[in-house]
């Protein structure tokens, strides 16, 4: 297995802003929450990963590969954008199917791999349906299969249960927990929710202004919060960018 | 083969005769020499809208199918222009073109179909139910019928072996007669829309199997048609119209043909015509939605006996409720309903 | 005496008169019709005198009643006519009632006036008009009831008398501006909003009457016969390849150029793009013959191509598709760049991320979520290619295009002859028109979608 992701120093700058430098390892069959107020730059260092944007300073390896200046399509990432981002003038098989063409297997191989995760995520039933008729946890169920289906070396999620309902959100958190446990994917899941940190389990990530500022388990770091803004942002719950203005 | 041939010139031979005689008058009506016979349409016409209003309600339906004979009788023996309903909207378009230039010739065009149409903006469509031949023929091929046609209605409009048949066989008949026409018989210009009306009268025998089904959407068939007039009245086809031999005194093989198959037609499906294909149909009920009476159910009352329903003919009455847009004021529903739900009202208030 | 008894007394007074004249022989002589006129004349005085409340309604009467006995005099006079004034008056007299009890005192007022202006145009402006007095009477009174259908009403009786030859253009303008501003609404209330409408509408209606015209003075016959015209026909044949040709080759380059214009950001793209408009600010003939200059037989350019590739440029087909491309390339372009524009990028950056190349991206994910706007700005294209005239017409003057030549016939034949040709082109453009609407609506946009929310 060569499922595990470093970034090594990593530094992205976006005119004032500037994210990390970052570093962070994530071995296979973790689940990494990264947490942090809006404008933290959580979804810079998605895209970063993913190879959208390119970096400043540092590297990035997944096992004993080096990303560097690969593109996007040859980094074997999977990349889960916060709208969900379907395909809108395919069908969702069709969406589904769209990476499977780049794999570089056979057909039976893609049959296969299309009905093992089809099945996993059960969107078996929406296989006919128009993206623009999918409910907002349906569209995310397919987003996530059309990933899942390249086989990534590492899953990002951003925003994954964002605006969704409650209901909504619990059935996606446990397919989440079950896709996770049967792939082992490493994954990094990031939110500005900490009860989706907290129904996810695993670890847990802090970002502030481009920063790490904590990582370890979700109960290490509700118990001992790193500093004062850790601590305000995790007993708020809520984004807060400047410390201190607690409620 | 031969024997067929001679069989089918004498038919045609015969039907030319009979049908070269069909006006009563060669002349307009002596007694009104010198005036504008079209003056007398608009009048007659013009009565035979009013009279819906004026008839007592006790023997409505008999007054009514005695208006429907006196229209045929009026329109088909003595008035000379046709009132096929192409040729209403045809001269409609010509004479509002005559305006200013030749105001007799544009009167004499105009007449009938504006009359038709006042009269159904203010008294509701009551041309449908009361006086268009087309209708009245159609109507009175169907009524010893009524009972096959409750039952059909009743079962969802099946298609059954005899049906089928039938069917079948009128196709091939038509086809054959078709077949024979244009053989022997130097097409006109006008004649050519023959095959226009009848292709779209067989199109509807055959989609007819899934009437129950289709119903609704082959409605709007009628726009198809009036558009398709409407654009050649402008660009100066003539369309003739069903049952036009029956208005003017050339003997019109095409009219007659679409006259057999409009009336066939109704045999099979009460009011074919009028339902899926009558172009006028259209612009009356645009009219009749501004029409000052209109039909209405007081829910209360209202048993959900579904009476009205299988009496009316254009199956315009769902459960007790009208559909203005199909309903041809004939009026049968409000004289079936035991409890007396569906009333004729008066509206002159315009809603806002 | 009240002086609510007033006008009944008048018009029995009225009513005397006229049996009087009757007899006397100043009108016709005692006829059926006349006699039913008076009894329902006197029917509703009688009416009018029981309820006096309702003497502005005797008033209506008393107007009518005089109205008629004016008009009757006029009409040629017999038997039937008097049956139909008679016919016309009773509903006259019937709706007028109605409106007086059931609508605002405006209805009524504006039902009178009309009466008197109809009355004013059909008898008096009009000669030899009285039947289609009561024609008109008749439909009058079928309008009364709604504003808006006395809107349409008035809009149908000028056109049809007074803008005779171009009736149906005026009607279907009118028409459409009645509807477009009696329907108008708008989420802030306002006055101004279709002032404004109807004012933009009567412009507008200047525009489209030449269209509608044309199209609806022709009849079949003369286009068959234009068509039938092998000069003709070639010149529509040839602008309908030249202007395909120009098209494909247009889109060629165009949408891969629209594509990267969308997705890049460059320094000079704003000028590009504003570049990009040129050949629509300049003047068709100074494009004509700035080609020219360049593709001339006896330019630097234009002579290596006609004498070293045998390519000539002025008076072939070539040169008139180098005059289309260079016109309609701005309308490809920009309704390209837009679509594209369109198009999610995040749309595009998960597709590479699923593994598609940029190329595979740009065939599966841009292409298709682009395709109503391209396909706009080719039709559109398109159709600027085949209409152009100033710039063909300098740099290829023959072989001749369509518009081309109804340039020809027009100068050597006149306007009568050309006129089918015109017919037939404008026809063509029409369908031409109405099948973009029909295709764009059915391909997809890259356009957010409505989602339905769970
Ligand atoms: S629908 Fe047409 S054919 Fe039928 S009654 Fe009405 S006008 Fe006559
Ligand atoms: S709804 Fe009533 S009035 Fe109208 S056509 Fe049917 S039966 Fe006649």
């Amino acid at each position: 297995m060569n499922g595990i992701l470093h970034l090594d120093g990593i530094v992205v700058r976006q005119g004032d802003f500037q994210l990390g430098p970052v570093t962070l390892s994530i071995r296979q069959g973790e689940h990494l929450v990264l947490m942090g107020p809006s404008g933290c730059g959580k979804t810079t260092l998605l895209k970063a990963i993913a190879g959208f944007i390119p970096l400043d300073a540092g590297s990035i390896r997944i096992g004993d590969r080096v990303l560097g200046d690969l593109p996007p399509e040859q980094r074997r990432v999977g990349y889960v954008p916060q709208s969900a981002s379907l395909f809108p003038h395919l069908r969702v098989r069709d969406n589904i199917r769209f990476g499977l063409a780049y794999a570089g297997i056979n057909r039976d191989q893609q049959e296969a791999r299309f009905n093992r995760i089809t099945g996993l995520l059960g969107v078996e039933a929406l296989l006919d349906r128009r993206p623009a008729t999918l409910s907002g946890g349906e569209a995310r169920r397919v987003a996530l299969a059309r990933s899942l289906v390249t086989e990534p070396d590492v899953l990002l999620l951003d925003e994954p249960l964002g605006m969704l309902d409650t209901p909504a959100r619990h059935t996606l958190v446990q397919t989440l927990k079950s896709i996770h446990a049967a792939l082992g994917t490493p994954t990094i899941h990031v939110t500005h929710h900490l009860d989706e940190a907290w129904m996810m389990g695993g670890l847990c990530s802090l970002l502030r202004e481009g920063r790490l500022v904590q990582t370890g388990p979700v109960e290490t770091l509700l118990l001992n919060p790193a500093n004062a803004w850790a601590q305000a942002f995790l007993d708020g719950g809520e984004p807060r960018s400047t410390p201190g203005a607690t409620a | 083969m031969n024997v067929l041939r001679t069989f089918m010139d004498r038919l045609s031979a015969w039907l030319e005769s009979a049908s070269a005689n069909i006006k009563l008058v060669d002349q307009a009506l002596s007694g009104m020499q010198g005036s504008y016979v079209e003056l007398l349409t608009l009048l007659a016409l013009g009565l035979l809208a009013v009279i819906p209003i004026i008839v007592p309600e006790r023997h409505r339906q008999f007054y009514r199918r005695l208006n429907q004979c006196f229209g045929i009788l009026i329109f088909i023996f003595v008035v000379y222009t046709c009132l096929g309903v192409f040729g209403m909207i045809r001269n409609f378009h010509r004479g509002l073109m005559e305006i200013g230039r030749e105001n007799i010739i544009a009167l004499y065009f105009c007449s009938v179909p504006l009359t038709v149409l006042v009269t159904s903006m203010i008294f509701g469509p009551t041309f449908c139910g009361w006086i268009c031949p087309t209708g009245a023929l159609q109507e009175f091929i169907a009524i010893p019928l009524k009972r096959w046609h409750r039952a059909r209605r009743k079962a969802g409009w099946p298609c059954t072996p005899a049906v089928l048949t039938l069917t079948g066989l009128v196709t091939l008949v038509f086809l054959g007669w078709m077949a024979y026409l244009s053989v022997t018989r130097v097409f006109f210009v006008e004649d050519a829309s023959v095959y226009w009306s009848e292709v779209l009268v067989i199109l509807l025998f055959v989609l007819a199997f899934r009437m129950a089904r289709w119903d609704k959407a082959l409605r709007r068939l009628r726009w198809v048609s009036f558009a398709i007039i409407a654009a050649g009245a402008v660009a100066g086809w003539r369309i003739t119209s069903p049952v036009h031999f029956t208005f003017s005194k050339v003997y019109d093989p095409a009219s007659v043909l679409s006259t057999i198959m409009v009336v066939l037609g109704a045999i099979l499906v009460p009011q074919i015509w009028c339902r899926y294909l009558c172009p006028w149909r259209e612009t009356i009920a645009w009219a009749g939605r501004h029409s000052v009476r209109r039909l209405e159910t007081r829910h209360d009352t209202c048993t959900q006996c579904g009476q009205c329903d299988s009496v009316c003919g254009v199956e315009a009455v769902h459960h007790g409720t009208v559909d203005p847009h199909e309903c041809h004021l004939c009026l049968k529903c409000v004289d079936t309903c035991p409890t007396k739900a569906i009333r004729l009202v008066d509206q002159w208030k315009v809603e806002p | 005496m009240k002086p609510s008894r007033i006008i009944p007394l008048l018009q029995v007074i009225l009513l005397a008169l006229y049996a009087a004249g009757t007899v006397h022989g100043w009108l016709e002589p005692l006829e059926l019709f006349n006699l039913l006129m008076m009894t329902a004349c006197l029917v509703t005085t009688a009416r009018a005198w029981r309820h006096p409340d309702e003497s502005l309604v005797a008033g209506g009467i008393l107007v009518l009643i005089g109205a008629h006995l004016f008009v009757g005099q006029r009409i040629a006079p017999d038997t039937l006519t008097g049956g139909a004034i008679l016919l016309a008056s009773l509903l006259t007299l019937y709706v007028g009632i109605q409106i007086n009890r059931h609508l605002p005192r405006g209805y009524w007022w504006a039902f009178v006036t009309g009466y008197f202006v109809l009355y004013a145009l059909f008898i008096l402006h009009l000669n030899n008009a009285e039947p289609l007095f009561i024609l008109f009477l008749m439909a009058m009174t079928a309008c009364a009831r709604s504003a808006r259908l006395l809107a349409y009403y008035w809009a149908a009786v000028v056109s049809f008398t007074f803008l005779q030859p171009y009736a149906w253009p005026a009607v279907i303008i009118l028409f459409f501006a009645i509807s477009a501003v009696t329907g108008a609404r708008s989420s802030v209330p306002s006055r101004l909003l279709p002032v404004f409408l109807a004012a933009g509408l009567a412009l507008f209606a200047f525009v489209l009457l030449p269209v509608l015209l044309m199209l609806t003075g022709e009849d079949l016959h003369s286009l068959e016969t234009v068509w039938r015209d092998p000069r003709i026909r070639a010149a529509i044949g040839r602008t309908a390849a030249t202007a395909t040709v120009s098209t494909a080759v247009l889109t060629l380059f165009g949408v891969p150029l629209a594509y990267a214009i969308s997705r890049l950001r460059f320094p000079g793209r704003t000028l590009l793009l504003s570049l990009a408009d040129l050949p629509i600010v300049i003047p068709q003939s100074v494009a004509g013959i700035a080609l020219l200059r360049v593709f001339g037989r006896r330019q630097i350019i234009g002579g290596w191509l006609a004498d070293t590739l045998g390519l000539p440029v002025d008076g072939t087909l070539l040169g008139i598709g180098i005059a289309q491309v260079f016109v309609a390339f701005p309308f490809l372009l920009r309704s390209a760049v837009a679509a594209f524009d369109t198009v999610d990028e995040e749309l595009e950056l998960t597709a590479r991320s699923l593994g598609a190349s940029p190329w595979n991206t740009f065939r599966r994910i841009a292409l298709p979520l682009g395709a109503r706007g391209i396909f706009l700005g080719i039709v559109l294209a398109w159709a600027r290619a085949a209409g152009e005239f100033g710039a063909v017409v300098f740099i290829a003057p023959t072989p001749e295009t369509a518009p081309v030549a109804a340039f020809n016939r027009f100068n050597s034949a006149g306007m009568i002859e050309t006129a089918p040709l015109v017919s037939l082109l404008l026809l063509f453009s029409l369908v031409m028109f109405f099948l973009l609407q029909l295709t764009t609506r059915l391909l997809p946009t890259g356009a957010a979608q409505p989602r339905r929310r769970p």
